[in-house]
């Protein structure tokens, strides 16, 4: 018996060959269908088995070819493909004639029974059936009953192929509900690794179940990691991680275990989906609900909560809370005049004002209208004094409203934690009274629920205008220190000092009113006054002919800081004619604190306009001697506190001497301040400080006393 | 844009002075007794005030004082209108710092004209 295979498939060619050889068929094989027709036309077949899908001609046109030829068409033709498998397929090749048609892969053993099958009810019934190989009995049907077996077969493969249909069929149901769901999936293996994942964020595959845990927002990390760990399902957990591209993502993921048939987990399976815009979209809601919309400030509820907040945590650390209450004077008329819009603006702009000027811990919200409230957390009375006068004087300049300016002026009432009340509810309102207070005052004003406070805060403030007037008003002179050199009692320099007659109360300790005038740039003010009265005096000691040592004047803290301090100082010794080797700028370690570049930059123009630098008070607090180093000071005074111990405690006298041996090592200056006896002098003289100053030698002298200690000179 | 603010109880008068000066293209605000007059003018200064002198509540020559007394107000032209021209009033006025002055019953024709000499006297001084 010969038999033609027509399959392109080497591997599936090649087991029909050896397959059907064994059984004792001789066997011609060829890749396509065009090489099997030509070789039919040439030999005689049997039984031709051929694939459907092959090049230049596939089984069907093999087929067609076969049965449209006479001497061809009784040649039995089996199709066996994989590729073309549905019932249409069927139908069409059995419609073309052949006369199987097969589904690879099958038995061997089932596809070579089909094939003895085929061949003997195709053949005259005493042919010899089987020369093969082929153990089992020789199977002797009759022509019915084969008919019965094929229709069982034929019934068979199309049941097969139905289901087959079916099943296709469901997955592509299930794909596009997938493909329709924004929810991806993943699976992990049994170390909870994500190992698959389709669609989905990029780079989720680079963690684990336990990672993602670790991250859970919607429950505790233990509890998801406890459900992990117990192989349990768990469902719509909320994890965030970041993708490849660095976002941070949130997502809601259910999964489900997965066992082995022997009952082992394998790992998870299940679903996720981004919800990091449900997320964000969730956290804006949350802002507007407790945010007022207009300046983004906290709104009252959330202000209850701050506030609440606030005062407990003041009562466990034995603090004091301010609660500010600001309105703005006339809001309503500008929002009459200039119409919503212009208010909303003024609103907006002075928020802006006010929060320039807090502290960032300050919390500052919007209750309505024009009202704010703002709680200042572990704040001083002073320092609540100084804020609400700094905003106060912030609102003096107009706001630029639609081309028009509009003067908005602000009314402030304070309430202190705990000293007002410990309740917050009360608070709130002893804040509220006291800016009806301020308000009745006249408005542009600031009152202190407490009158006591609101006492200390306006002689605070009278002593500010006093300042002010004492400026204008010529109230202020200068005294002058002597500074001697202790071998010889000889004039080495001065300290210029201020001081402040008052037309009512008299001499005012500097103490007093310096302290209040650090608060503000009236010590800028200050500083300048006393260079500028300390050159003209010079200048006419000067004309005098007098010879006139080095003067030291007194910079605050606040005046290095300011940008202007290098022009003062240039300006003003040279209306006067007064060189800059003349003078001594004496600062405090404390202004040296802060390393603020306009600092560092004012210490060395001050260094390179040709002044000397003290460095007043030195070893009070924060000494460095870092600033000895970094800033090139010329001058150290010796603290009077260490002068006032010489005589009483050792420790004050090693201090002085290492002082000293410091000074001499880097070539510095000495001065020991606040001598007021004859034994710290000569202890300071016997440490090698040879320059001193204070009331032992002389007290600050006015400008008419001090020249007779020039004339000495 | 220059602004006018017309301090005037009197509808009527109130009506015919915007309606002249926004005929001339000035933009107007207004308030109807002195508290609120002077109140504006310092809160959101205009360019210059057209101020009656007759008020319900403060007369015009305090609103004048209260005006020029804060320092907001101290340069704004204020032109006063009044019906009784006696020249006292006319000098206690000017004392108080009044730029300029007109007569009622104004003129639509030439109120213009005065108030725009009075606002250019201010501006050259």
């Amino acid at each position: 018996m010969n038999i033609l295979v027509a399959e392109d498939d080497e591997n599936s060619r090649q087991l029909l060959e050896t397959v059907l050889a064994a059984k004792g068929y001789t066997v011609a094989s060829f890749d396509n269908g065009l090489k099997a027709l030509s070789y039919l036309h040439a030999e005689p077949v049997d039984l031709i088995i051929s694939d459907i899908l092959m090049p230049e001609m596939d089984g069907y046109g093999l087929c067609r070819a076969v049965k449209q030829n006479q001497s061809l068409q009784h040649i039995p033709i089996v199709f066996y493909t994989a590729t073309y498998t549905s019932d249409q397929d069927k139908r069409f090749a059995l419609s073309l004639g052949a006369t199987k048609f097969l589904i690879k892969p099958m038995l061997m053993p089932d596809l070579m029974h089909i094939v003895d099958e085929i061949l003997k009810s195709n053949q005259p019934a005493d042919l010899p059936k089987s020369r093969g190989l082929y153990r089992g009995s020789p199977l002797k049907l009759d022509k019915q009953h084969a008919d019965r077996v094929r229709t069982k077969l034929d019934k068979k493969i199309i049941e097969l192929s139905e289901e087959k249909e079916k099943l296709i069929e469901s997955e592509a149901r299930f794909r596009d509900f997938a493909e329709a769901s924004a929810d991806w999936f993943w699976e992990s293996d049994e170390h909870l690794k994500i190992n698959a994942v389709t669609g989905g964020p990029k780079g989720l595959s680079f963690y684990s179940l336990t990672d993602l845990a670790e991250a859970c927002h919607s429950h505790s990390s233990n509890e998801m990691l406890k459900t992990l760990q117990t192989h349990k399902r768990f469902a719509d957990y909320v994890v965030h991680f970041t993708d490849e591209a660095g976002k941070l993502v949130y997502l809601r993921v259910s999964g489900k275990p997965v066992f082995a048939n022997n009952g082992n987990f394998i790992g998870y399976r299940g679903v996720g989906r981004d919800v990091s815009e449900t997320i964000a979209l969730s956290r804006k809601v949350e802002f507007l609900a407790s945010h007022d919309e207009l300046t983004g400030l906290p709104n009252r509820s959330m202000f209850r909560q701050r506030l609440e907040h606030a005062v407990t945590k003041a009562a466990r650390e034995g603090n004091q809370v301010l609660l500010l209450f600001f309105d703005l004077d006339h809001f309503k008329m500008v929002n009459d005049t200039l119409g919503h819009e212009a208010g909303d603006q003024l609103l907006i702009m002075a928020t802006k004002r006010i929060t320039e000027r807090v502290r960032a811990t300050d919390v500052l919200c919007r209750l309505g209208g024009d009202e704010f409230v703002m709680i200042m957390e572990g704040a001083s009375p002073q320092d609540g004094h100084r804020l609400v006068r700094d905003i106060i004087s912030a609102f003096a300049t107009p706001f630029e409203i639609h081309q028009q300016r509009v003067y908005c002026t602000v009314s402030i009432g304070v309430s202190v934690y705990p000293d007002d009340t410990i309740d917050t509810q009360t608070l709130l309102v002893y804040a509220d009274l006291a800016m009806y207070r301020a308000k009745q005052n006249g408005r542009n004003d600031f009152e202190f629920y407490t009158t006591n406070l609101n006492f200390i805060a306006h002689q605070w403030l009278e002593m500010e205008h006093g300042i002010r007037h004492a400026l204008k008003d010529n109230q202020l002179f200068i005294v002058y220190q002597p500074q001697v050199e202790t071998i010889n009692n000889q004039l080495i320099g001065m300290e210029a000092l201020i001081r402040w007659r008052h037309p009512e109360r008299g001499l005012i300790p500097p103490l007093e009113f310096i302290k209040i005038a650090e608060q503000s740039s009236l010590i800028n003010q200050i500083g300048e006054w006393v260079l500028e009265a300390a050159c003209k005096q010079m200048r006419a000691w000067l004309d005098k002919k007098y010879s006139v040592p080095r003067v030291s004047i007194n910079i605050s803290a606040r005046h290095l800081r300011s940008e202007s301090l290098i022009k003062t100082l240039t300006n003003i010794p040279a209306k006067y004619e007064i060189a800059p080797n003349m003078l001594c700028i004496e600062i405090t370690e404390y202004a040296l604190l802060e390393e603020a570049d306009v600092v560092k930059n004012n210490m060395r123009l001050i260094k390179e306009a040709g002044f000397s630098i003290s460095l007043d008070d030195f070893g009070m607090g924060h000494s460095s001697l870092l600033y000895l180093k970094r800033w090139a000071v010329d001058e150290v005074k010796i603290d009077r506190s260490f002068v006032e111990g010489l005589v009483n405690s050792e420790e004050d006298r090693v201090i002085v001497k290492a002082i000293v041996a410091l000074g001499d090592a880097l070539g510095l200056n000495l001065v020991g301040e606040g001598v007021e006896n004859q034994q710290q002098a000569e202890i300071l003289s016997a440490s090698g400080c040879k320059n001193v100053q204070g009331y032992f030698y002389s007290p600050p002298l006015d400008a008419k006393e001090m020249e007779t200690w020039l004339k000495k000179a | 844009m220059t602004v006018a603010l017309i301090i005037e109880d009197n509808e009527n008068n109130l009506e015919l002075i915007r309606f002249i000066l926004e005929q001339a293209h000035y933009k107007t605000r207004f308030a109807m007794s002195g508290l609120e007059g002077v109140q504006q003018a310092v809160t959101i200064p205009p360019d210059f005030i057209i101020l009656d002198i007759q008020l319900p509540d403060i007369n015009g020559l305090e609103v004048l004082k209260r005006i020029r007394a804060h320092p907001v107000g101290r340069d704004i032209p204020i032109i006063a209108m009044t019906s009784y021209a006696m020249s006292g009033d006319r000098e206690r006025l000017l004392a108080a710092g009044c730029t300029s002055y007109i007569e009622k019953p104004i003129d639509p024709m030439l109120v213009i004209q005065q108030i725009e000499q009075a606002i250019n006297k201010k501006t050259i001084r």
